[in-house]
Formats: structure tokens, C-alpha cells, sequence
């Protein structure tokens, strides 16, 4: 390695040959400093023309910026997400176990439970003498017998009571019902 | 790298690839000697001199010469504000890897110091900042007794002085390590 001006300035300096080299040995690995040309910044990559790679950003050089919290705030904001997200979820879990949603959400969540969960979510309150009335045509029985049967027949949409035969049968009416259970022939009756 | 007066009237004329070619020659010296002085971020500093050196080139005078005085005057002006920055304001802090946001390691931005050469800046250190200033610019900005005057604002006389007692002063510390064993 050239040291031009550590010579020239050992050879000013009016030492002794035998101090001029220990220091040509000392000091002339100061001059390894120099070998290395650091990546230009996006502000001087401009200067020269040339775009800024991925790589050659001085934005991604490594510093330690104090006080700083870029990540930090980033990692906050998702945590306070996850805890709203999850608190909205098992505020949602406890009213639908206690079966206070609203009705539709209630019919919802409590289909996803019998689909999806291990456990059942109640279905919502049924409203027993209007559903008899205008759908069925069955009068069911009270209490829990009778939401039990409400529930099968919204499920099969079959307004025929002889395959339960806890259901006392009324009289048919003219209706027409929409759709068709696979097995159970066409329920449109007039 | 050597650089050629035509180079430094290319750029000073707006020529992009000249600027990059003089980027190319000083920079390593310019890193070198922020490094062995010890500044903080001593890369980001070298691109900072260079964004302020760029403005000045159409009033250059002195070609090579005159662009390597001008470079290095920037940076050892950068250096003398950093120290006085610490000498008004210490700051400490202890380290918290939230706040660190490093994204990449470079192998670019690694300082790979021979051991020798961390021996070098250990005795530079028993100088005093005059002294240590001026023997840096000659080793590692490579620059002649008349730029290391013209950088550092002093006569001449002043920096062969300054040079001569350093060297001495390393001389001596070099003996009585050796002596020490």
C-alpha cells in the first residue's frame, strides 16, 4: 500500500531511520481506513444521476435513532386492534349465550355455533302462536317442547305434523309453501 | 484513485458522472478520517459532506487540489461541530432494542479495522486534537503539509510542528510499551 504521505511526512518530521520505520509499521494500517466507499445516499445517488436501489438507500443504513418508536408504535396499534377485536368477540360470545342479541344476530350466531363450535349458542325466542298460524298450520305444544318443534320445522320447512308425533295436527288451510326437501316430495299443497 | 483536474471541471460544469468519479476517489479517504476520528455516524456524515461540497464546485478553484482541500475542509469542519455538540450536550442512553430500527445489516457499513490499524488509533489517542487531526489528514486523507494548512486554518509551520511532536509523542509511547512488554 502507497504511503506517500506518511513517508513524506515521517521524512519532515526529522526522526531517525529506526523511529521512521517502527512508525511506518505502526501507523501505516491507519491508511486500511480509507478502502472501503460507503453507499452513496439517495440525496447524492440523485447528484449523480443514478436511482436508489433497495440496497444503496442511506435510509437503510443502521443508526440508532433515540426516542424514536417506529416499529414500537406500529406493534402497539396491532396489539390495541387484537384486544378490541377479541373483546368485541367475547362481548358478542357472552350476549349470545345469554341469548339477548338481537333476534337475527342471535339466529346467526347461534347457527355458526351449531355448525362450527363445539357448543350451541341458543336460538332466538320464537314467536309461537304467529309461526303456528301462518306457516305450519300445526298447534304446537308450550314450554320447551313446543320451541324444540318450532325449531324442527323452520329447519325442514315441512308443515306436515305426522312425522312428529308429539304434534297434534290442525286443520289444513290453502296454502302454498316454497321449496322442496330432498326426500320428503314436493310440500306444495293446496 | 487519482483524480484529474479535467474530472473536477467536468463536474463543477454539472457533469453527473464526473461528480460520481470524484464521489469514488474521496470518499473512502473522507469515510477513513471520519472514522478514525471517532464521530458518531461517521457514513452518514461522509454523505453530507459531499451534498455540501456539490453547491461549491462551480466557484472551485485549484482543480484536484483545490476539490481535495475543499472536501476535507467540510469534513473536518463536521468533526469540530460534532465534538463541540458533545462538549455542550452529553448524551447517554441506554440501549432499547424497540427503539432500535435498524432494518438491514450491510456488509457495506460493517468497519472491518485491521487489528493493527485499531493499535494505531488506540496511541492516536494519547495525542492531543491538534496533533491528531493533522497527522490523520496526512496518513489517512492522504493529503500534502500545504492542504492539511489550508484545512485545519493554520500556517505551515504550525502543522510541521504539530506533526513533528505527534510523532514523537507516538515514538515514545511506542517505547515504553515496548518496554512495559
Amino acid at each position: 500500500m502507497k504511503h506517500s504521505q506518511l513517508d513524506a511526512m515521517l521524512a519532515e518530521s526529522g526522526l531517525g531511520p529506526v523511529d521512521v520505520e517502527q512508525l511506518t509499521v505502526a501507523l501505516g494500517p491507519l491508511a486500511g481506513l480509507a478502502g472501503v466507499t460507503p453507499t452513496p445516499s439517495a440525496g447524492l445517488l440523485a447528484l449523480f444521476g443514478e436511482e436508489a436501489s433497495d440496497v444503496t438507500d442511506r435510509d437503510q443504513v443502521p443508526r440508532i435513532v433515540p426516542g424514536g418508536r417506529g416499529r414500537g408504535r406500529g406493534r402497539g396499534v396491532v396489539a390495541g386492534a387484537v384486544v378490541l377485536a377479541l373483546s368485541g368477540v367475547g362481548a358478542t360470545g357472552l350476549s349470545a349465550a345469554a341469548n339477548t342479541l338481537p333476534s337475527p344476530w342471535q339466529h346467526h350466531v347461534s347457527d355458526f355455533s351449531r355448525h362450527y363450535l363445539p357448543f350451541d349458542f341458543p336460538q332466538p325466542p320464537v314467536r309461537l302462536p304467529h309461526l303456528a298460524r301462518v306457516r305450519h298450520g300445526v298447534k304446537l305444544p308450550g314450554g320447551k317442547a313446543g320451541h324444540r318443534l318450532a325449531e324442527r320445522l323452520e329447519m325442514n320447512g315441512d308443515r306436515t305434523s305426522r312425522s312428529l308425533s308429539h304434534a297434534r295436527p290442525e286443520p289444513r288451510r290453502a296454502t302454498r309453501l316454497i321449496g322442496r326437501h330432498p326426500g320428503r316430495g314436493n310440500l306444495h299443497q293446496d | 484513485m487519482d483524480i484529474h483536474d479535467d474530472v473536477v471541471r467536468e463536474a463543477a460544469s454539472g457533469d453527473q458522472i464526473a461528480f460520481r468519479e470524484l464521489y469514488d476517489a474521496l470518499a473512502p479517504k473522507v469515510l477513513g478520517y471520519l472514522r478514525a476520528r471517532g464521530v458518531d455516524d461517521p457514513e452518514g456524515l461522509t454523505n453530507e459532506v459531499f451534498l455540501a461540497v456539490y453547491p461549491r464546485l462551480r466557484s472551485l478553484t485549484g482543480g484536484a487540489t483545490g476539490l481535495r482541500t475543499l472536501v476535507f475542509s467540510v469534513a473536518h469542519a463536521r468533526v469540530v461541530d460534532e465534538a463541540r455538540r458533545r462538549a455542550r450536550r452529553p448524551v447517554s442512553f441506554s440501549y432499547d432494542p424497540e427503539y432500535d430500527e435498524r432494518t438491514i445489516d450491510s456488509a457495506e457499513q460493517v468497519a472491518v479495522i485491521s487489528l493493527e490499524a485499531e493499535r494505531a488509533l488506540e496511541l492516536m489517542k494519547q495525542l492531543n486534537d491538534d496533533q491528531r487531526t493533522v497527522v490523520t489528514l496526512r496518513i489517512i486523507g492522504d493529503l500534502t503539509l500545504v492542504q492539511t494548512a489550508a484545512v485545519t486554518g493554520k500556517t505551515v509551520a504550525s502543522v510541521k510542528q504539530l506533526q513533528r511532536r505527534g510523532l514523537s509523542r507516538l515514538r515514545s509511547l511506542m517505547v515504553s510499551q515496548e518496554v512495559l512488554g
